[in-house]
């Protein structure tokens, strides 16, 4: 990395650089049932190098950004550099600043143990299968570990290492005529035991339930109830829309100081943008141009009080950077779960996939699996589908008083939303 | 950029081949697939532009069979100037993995190369990227956005975007020498606009084995950008329920990759995670369906000259005349369902697994006019502007999420637009309800397609305009 700052450093026209380095040793396995499809190792290093270039009259800036892979020769190296340069020198985006920010002490050591944590999480998924009398069709584990180094013009430098996994799951259950089977994939840092146990245990009910699931009526409108990561998902609405590039680009609904729940009959957004969370995957402490990550504040009582993002949109909108955020907290609501299902309802747990438009706020998706609140009584349906606009109907929105948390996301268990779109099929 | 063949691909070719016949001593299948393909993204917006590296990669993946077990190691910082040190630190990264592999059963396979192939394959483009400078190509982009801004009051910006790739992969084991380089372009056109009921996007786009002669094709589609612009604009919730729709070829290429490509993508047979092994032979469509799938059917995104895995590219006859053939397969898949792979072994990158992928993926013309489809709906919609898929072959379900529906009432557009919808219904039914087939197929490869939620690769979908019945919502 010292090499290619001293080559940096002989073209003077350039105004700030990043460099990050990233070497990632991955074990990884793919199981069909019990058996072993096969095995893999990925050993790989990747420096992105980011240069920034001011005009010559401080009104634009510009920036390229290119991988150095460990095989470039030395005489591709300069070559690329100087592609970014000449590249940056073209982009004439408005004038903007990173921070200088180097006062930053950060230790993270993470002991690589990709093999040890890749078969301890194949044995729990045997056992947890075996306890919960479930079938797991197919299964895939990745585990990473990384060791990144940052430096920026500046003189903020950090070494770090992280260990990440990844895991896949499909699982079936059997109906009198046929097999079926649900999806679920899983971010986490370090094996949870207890919570990963409960989720597996939660799958291995759904999948019995949609082995059960009666063709979902047609009711044209219903209340929606939507649970755990498809949660996040659709709360990601808010996430996007307060975000500085988005309000600069014109990509958002919202303004700063909007009441973005207006005459609001149910409960309202409290939301903080983190710079770390417990459990997440996302432990850096500065983004990708050497922000110091900052946790902020951003909707408060259905109030959008603050943006957050990085340091070239935060300055076009006059704000104090935050850095890239990825970990997101929302509080949670006025009603306990029970009390949110206590009127009729469709309530979705899973979708063949949960589309959300993170500028629009159009949400939809097939319904692989949801439950007939009627009376009281759940009843498995499956089959057709929901549509609707968060921003159009959150103003009767409700949010369960139990929250979770999972990989970057800390919020309701469950919401509750008035009116959604239902194409039922019998 | 420079389009020529790799430089790097071929200063290692030699040592490669040394590296494979040392462990082809240990193994009793080695292969390694190299790669060194370089892409970049030129982006422009109504108040800002990047230029960004897209696509590209440079690293290899070594795989082995030992007593029939599986094993890969992907690297991108293996020295090779000593290649026995080299061969030794592949070799035991294998090892380290067959011992521990001992620990389950596992699933056996047989690759084998019965025969010695030899192939270099180099394609150019018509115009090569490096006719025009980075400055021009921002230049073009920047003109781009800046006639689409003119013309409707109501946008609020306006994303250009023009990505270039030159892939060039290098697959070699004890019997193969395969080395190929092609380009592919592809651009967009998303215009933000708003109206009363907030902010819309309408999305464009054109795609292909080409180089920058894209580009005037990219300038060809403002005008119809802008006009799908004011039709999400004006769009209105659809009320949920069964309609006669026709769909436009970008839909129907949407149908025929979510409803039966991923179906018969083969390692879904050998995951017993597909209905389709049930229905070889059997009517799963009505008899004017006919649907192909191959990297050599049409010269789009994901056509090449051999797959991940060293097979030579295929086009692969999935339905005809309504019957299901075949299914399209990887190596390891074929090895394990005894049958040949037809060249759809893909990676994400040399970082992946290698997985049944799908190449072009189209369903086949027919003899209809257009203004005779639209005439015979009695009601319904026009569908057009795919956004998004999701398959479920071991249930046959499909999930479309599109921008608009034109409604037609009475065998005559109304006017009047829908939208966003989502399609979903059941694979077999839908199939079997297209009545009328239009006459010419078009194919687009703008988007990427995951296995599940991750593996995106590009793919190229399309078809004829057809006429069926679904449930929309």
């Amino acid at each position: 990395m010292r090499n290619i700052e001293k080559l940096l450093q002989g073209y003077p026209e350039i105004n700030d650089y990043v460099i990050r380095k990233r070497h990632t040793k991955s074990a990884e396995w793919f199981f069909i049932a019990k058996k072993l499809d096969q095995s893999r190792r990925k050993e790989v290093t990747y420096t992105n190098v980011k240069v920034f270039v001011d005009d010559l009259k401080g009104k634009h800036r510009g920036h390229a950004e290119i991988t150095i892979y460990p095989t470039h020769t030395p005489e591709e190296i300069k070559e690329l550099l100087h592609e970014a340069v000449l590249s940056a020198k073209l982009i004439k985006n408005e004038i903007y600043t990173l921070p200088m920010e180097t006062n930053l002490e950060f230790k993270q050591d993470v002991k690589e143990n990709i093999v040890e944590a890749g078969l301890e999480i194949i044995d729990f998924i045997f056992d947890s299968a075996k306890k919960a009398k479930g079938e797991v069709n197919s299964f895939e584990v990745f585990v990473n570990h990384n060791t990144v180094e940052f430096l920026n013009k500046n003189g903020l430098h950090l070494n770090y290492s992280t260990q990440d996994c990844y895991l896949e799951m499909i699982v079936n259950a059997q109906t009198p005529t046929e097999e079926i089977e649900l999806y679920k994939e899983y971010n986490f840092g370090s094996l949870n035991k207890e919570s990963l146990g409960n989720q597996f245990n939660a799958l291995f009910t759904e999948a019995k339930d949609r082995a059960k699931a009666q063709p979902t009526p047609k009711l044209e409108k219903a209340d929606l109830i939507l649970s755990n990561d498809n949660v996040e998902a659709l709360l990601g609405v808010y996430e996007n829309s307060t975000n500085a590039a988005a309000l600069y680009n014109h990509m958002s609904n919202f303004t700063m100081g909007q009441d973005i729940q207006e005459k609001a009959i149910g409960d309202r957004i409290d939301m903080t943008m983190l710079s770390a969370l417990e459990g997440s995957i996302y432990t850096s402490p500065i983004d990708a141009e050497g922000v110091i990550l900052k946790s902020s504040n951003v909707i408060e009582n259905g109030i959008f009080t603050q943006a957050w993002g990085d340091a070239r949109h935060s300055f076009y909108m006059n704000i104090a950077p935050t850095g890239s955020l990825r970990n997101v907290s929302f509080k949670g609501g006025s009603k306990s779960i029970k009390e949110l299902e206590s009127k009729d309802a469709l309530e979705v747990l899973d979708f063949s996939s949960f589309i959300v438009d993170p500028s629009t706020g159009d949400f939809s998706g097939e319904i692989r699996l949801g439950y007939l609140i009627k009376s009281g009584k759940k009843s498995p349906v499956n089959g057709g589908s929901i549509s609707g606009n968060l921003l159009t109907l959150h103003h009767q929105l409700y949010l369960s008083k139990e929250t979770q948390r999972a990989n970057r996301f800390e919020g309701p268990v469950k919401l509750r939303l008035c009116g959604v779109s239902v194409a039922g099929i019998q | 950029m420079n389009d020529q063949s790799s430089t790097y691909l071929n200063s290692i070719r030699s040592d490669l081949k040394t590296i494979i016949s040392e462990l082809s001593q240990h193994f009793e299948y080695v292969s390694v697939l190299a790669t060194d393909s370089k892409g970049k993204a030129f982006g422009v917006r109504t108040r800002s532009m990047d230029i960004r590296d897209f696509m590209g990669e440079r690293g290899m993946v070594f795989r082995a069979l030992c007593q029939g077990r599986v094993a890969e190691v992907s690297i991108n910082d293996l020295k090779l100037s000593v290649p026995m040190d080299a061969s030794q630190k592949v070799i035991d990264l294998f090892r380290d993995q067959f011992e521990l592999q001992e620990r389950f059963e596992s699933y056996k396979a047989e690759l084998s190369d019965l025969e010695s192939t030899t192939l270099e394959v180099i394609k150019q483009a018509k115009i090569p990227f490096g006719a025009k400078s980075t400055e021009q190509k921002l230049d073009f982009l920047s003109d781009i956005v800046k006639e689409v801004g003119k013309k409707d009051a109501r946008i609020v910006n306006t994303v250009v975007q023009y990505m270039e790739v030159t892939v060039s992969k290098l697959f070699i084991s004890t019997k193969k020498d395969l080395l190929q380089s092609y380009p592919w372009s592809q651009g967009y056109i998303a215009i933000l606009g708003k109206s009363d009921s907030g902010i819309r996007m309408a999305f464009n786009a054109v795609s292909g084995m080409k180089g920058l002669e894209l580009l005037d094709e990219l300038r060809g589609i403002i005008d119809e950008s802008v006009q799908k612009l004011n039709d999400t604009l004006i769009a209105t919730p659809i009320i949920p329920g069964d309609y006669e729709i026709i769909c436009t070829p970008d839909i129907t290429g949407l149908i025929a990759h979510e409803a039966f490509g991923h179906g018969v993508e083969m390692d879904m047979f050998v995951k017993n995670r597909a209905q389709a092994p049930q229905f070889i032979g059997k009517p799963v469509a009505s008899n004017k369906v006919g649907m192909h799938d191959g990297a050599l059917g049409f010269e789009q995104v994901s056509s090449y000259a051999f797959d991940d895995e060293g097979t030579l590219a295929h086009d692969t006859v999935v339905i005809d005349n309504g019957i299901l053939k075949q299914g399209i397969c990887d190596a390891l898949s074929a090895s394990r369902l005894k049958t040949v792979p037809t060249g759809n072994g893909k990676r994400e990158s040399f970082e992946r697994k290698a997985y049944t992928r799908m190449t072009s993926t189209y369903f086949t013309a027919g003899t209809d006019k257009l203004e005779a489809m639209i005439a015979s709906v009695k009601k319904g919609y026009l569908l057009d502007g795919m956004e998004s898929g999701m398959e479920d072959p071991k249930n046959w379900g499909i999930q479309c999420v599109l921008s608009r529906g034109y409604e037609i009432i009475d065998g005559k557009l109304t006017g009047k637009v829908a939208g966003p919808i989502i399609l979903t219904g059941y694979v077999i039914d839908l199939l079997k309800s297209i009545s009328m087939v239009s006459e010419t197929i078009e194919l687009s490869g703008s988007g990427f397609c995951g296995k599940g939620h991750k593996e995106y690769v590009k793919t190229a979908n399309g078809g004829a305009y057809i006429k069926a019945t679904a449930r929309l919502g």
